[in-house]
């Protein structure tokens, strides 16, 4: 009896938080997408979806397809950056028992930057078509991020220490930034400054097209995690443990750094560099709720998105008519928060 | 002493001026272009990348471009003279060459009133005054010509495309906002705070541009004129209106600069007759 009765509040209580994730959703969409230069309203933004339910709306042809061509697409890409770089953080915080790991501190962000880079000015320059566009870049950021998470992996040694792990990904991370950089500099004049404003990281180029490949991506990936939640909670009570539990400690960190780098690569090939979020999200998530690994990672996902939904916001509407470049609103606010952490906690234990 | 030696006389060659003025170094396309224009152009002995206009400017040795110059390539030439530009040359490039005590001319360059102004200081600087002040009249005389047939004609909304990825425009202040007001235009970012403004596509559908002018540079100009082929609902799409003008004559601070504007005009031009439908 007691029993069924834990059995019925957990399931209220999942069902409670699906409900309540949806809203928040739905409030995000509504809200967000009515900010922006032309003059839309949530009314607008809502007479326009529910349009898709079959309902009439009066809104004028013009607002309708800036609504739907140019700021949905935008607020689909800035939602799954958000949600696929923190869910990135949160696997590797938990493959790797470090509270500080993020898809840039261990180098796969600049390895992805640096891959991404090149095959942007090979294709200014001429060296290859146009032709190869999203998938070729995405293609470069992937093998840029595999090759930084190999050497970080060689240099940690067989039995991986994290303290070696994460120098090793500082280390990789400057080497692929002073890469990025050569190419910044022997680049055209107007190339290496869209190149640069590149880096930074900006949702500008967000139509339906390109949400594809991001979208199967990280919802694959977020299928797979999730289906992984308890090894990856066996591997959170130490390797050794792990291992007397029957995991393969080694390939379960390796394929789980390759997931995250695909999604980091994906992220970075089609919205340039946005750090910090992977850090911050999950720490902020963690301390909210104390439930099981995969609700954390779904919660991760979702804060995620509804956060860089928010930093989008302000990057379109802080300067009137102008855009700041999104890595610099959440590398500083993700520092400070980063400094903030590092004051409260010690985080070697 | 040692102090006065280390000091004191660390200026390179005596101070020359006019004829006397021989080996010139023109860190900027813009001033290679004058110096031809003025006669002077047998006199340049080293320039920067892009300097490739006239086609014998291209023959000169190249010290420096985009990432700075080579401060000992200078000092080797021994100039006679060095025009460096302020805003275009690097700061610290030009602050090191004073402190060195080169013999340096300045350009300043702001805006279309500047040129002419240029002209006759740097005819005067090498000798050749009477070239100067021919070439400044022609200037001002055309400038004046072009001001007085299309300033004050119907109003025209210009989008200019300064950079497409991201996409930036440019604001009052600039020499471009003076040419399409001279033009009878209305630049639809000038009353923003920054020079070159990053603008989005819905700021851009929001205020309807009737022609959208794009500076090309390399032939990369199909592309971006591409994106705003979905968006019919500006009249410059709707009407064909976009157009493509060589960035290199327009973003240079020289004599063809008018030839620039005299596009600029044509192409609001052809806009009106939309306008007035």
């Amino acid at each position: 009896m007691a029993i069924l009765v834990l059995r019925i509040t957990i399931m209220t209580r999942i069902l409670f938080y699906i409900c309540a994730s949806l809203l928040l959703i739905l409030f995000t969409v509504i809200s967000a997408v009515s900010f922006g230069a032309a003059n839309i309203s949530s009314g607008d933004v809502l007479s326009v979806l529910s349009q898709g339910l079959g309902f009439d709306s009066d809104v004028s042809e013009i607002k309708q397809r800036i609504i739907l061509e140019l700021r949905i697409p935008r607020f689909i890409l800035a939602f799954l950056t958000g949600a696929g770089l923190s869910l990135a953080g949160a696997v590797l915080q938990t493959v790797t028992r470090n509270p500080l790991a993020d898809p840039y501190l261990f180098g796969i962000a600049s390895g992805a930057s640096f891959g991404a880079v090149l095959v942007i000015a090979s294709i200014s320059a001429g060296v290859t078509g146009m032709a190869i566009g999203q998938i070729g870049i995405t293609a470069g950021a992937f093998i840029g991020a595999a090759f930084s998470v190999l050497i970080v992996l060689t240099l940690s040694g067989r039995r991986v220490q994290i303290e070696r792990m994460l120098l090793a990904g500082v280390a990789v991370s400057f080497m692929f930034s002073a890469g990025t950089s050569l190419v910044l500099y022997a680049s055209d004049p107007d190339v290496s400054a869209s190149l640069l404003f590149w880096t930074l990281g900006s949702f500008t180029r967000a139509n339906w097209g390109n949400l594809l490949l991001p979208s199967c991506v990280i919802i694959g990936c977020l299928i797979l995690f999730i289906g992984y939640a308890r090894i990856l909670k066996a591997v959170l009570a130490g390797d050794e443990t792990a291992r007397t539990l029957g995991v393969n400690v080694t390939r379960l960190r390796m394929g789980m750094l390759l997931l995250s780098s695909l999604m980091t690569a994906t992220l970075v090939a089609n919205t340039g560099g946005i750090g910090f979020v992977g850090l911050m999200i999950p720490h902020i998530v963690r301390r909210i709720l104390h439930t099981r690994q995969q609700y954390l990672l779904l919660a991760c996902t979702l804060f995620g998105g509804i956060f860089m939904v928010w930093v989008d916001v302000v990057a379109r509407t802080l300067v009137e008519n102008n855009e700041l470049p999104i890595g610099v609103i959440t590398a500083a606010i993700g520092s400070v928060f980063f400094l903030m952490v590092l004051r409260k906690r010690s985080w070697i234990d | 002493m040692v102090v006065s030696l280390l000091f004191g006389h660390c200026s390179f060659g005596q101070e020359k001026s006019g004829k006397d003025i021989k080996r010139i170094i023109a860190l900027a396309p813009h001033a290679v272009e004058l110096l031809y224009m003025l006669g002077a152009g047998d006199r340049i002995i080293a320039t920067t990348e892009y300097a490739d206009y006239p086609a014998a400017a291209n023959d000169i040795p190249r010290i420096g471009g985009y990432a700075g110059i080579q401060l000992e390539r200078v000092l080797e030439l021994e100039p006679d003279l060095i025009i460096a530009w302020e805003g275009g040359n690097k700061e610290q490039d030009i602050q090191q060459m004073q402190a060195l005590g080169l013999p340096l001319y300045l350009s300043k360059t702001k805006d279309l009133d500047d040129i002419p102004k240029e002209m006759l200081a740097l005819g005067k600087l090498l000798g050749l005054n009477e070239n100067g002040k021919s070439a400044a009249n022609e200037f001002n005389n055309t400038l004046k010509q072009l001001r007085a047939k299309y300033q004050s004609k119907q109003p025209i909304k210009v989008f200019y495309q300064l950079w497409s990825e991201p996409l930036r425009a440019m604001a009052a202040g600039s020499w471009i906002n003076e040419l399409i007001t001279s033009c009878g235009g209305v630049n639809i970012f000038s009353d923003m705070s920054l020079d070159y403004p990053q603008v989005s596509i819905e700021t851009v559908l929001v205020q309807k541009p009737d022609v959208i002018i794009i500076p090309s540079h390399h032939g990369s100009k199909i592309e971006a004129g591409k994106k705003w082929s979905s968006w019919p609902e500006i009249s410059a799409v709707k009407h064909d209106q976009i157009y493509y003008i060589n960035g290199d004559i327009l973003h240079r601070f020289s004599g063809r600069i008018l030839q620039g504007m005299q596009a600029v005009c044509d192409s609001l031009e052809s806009a009106r007759q939309f306008k007035t439908e």
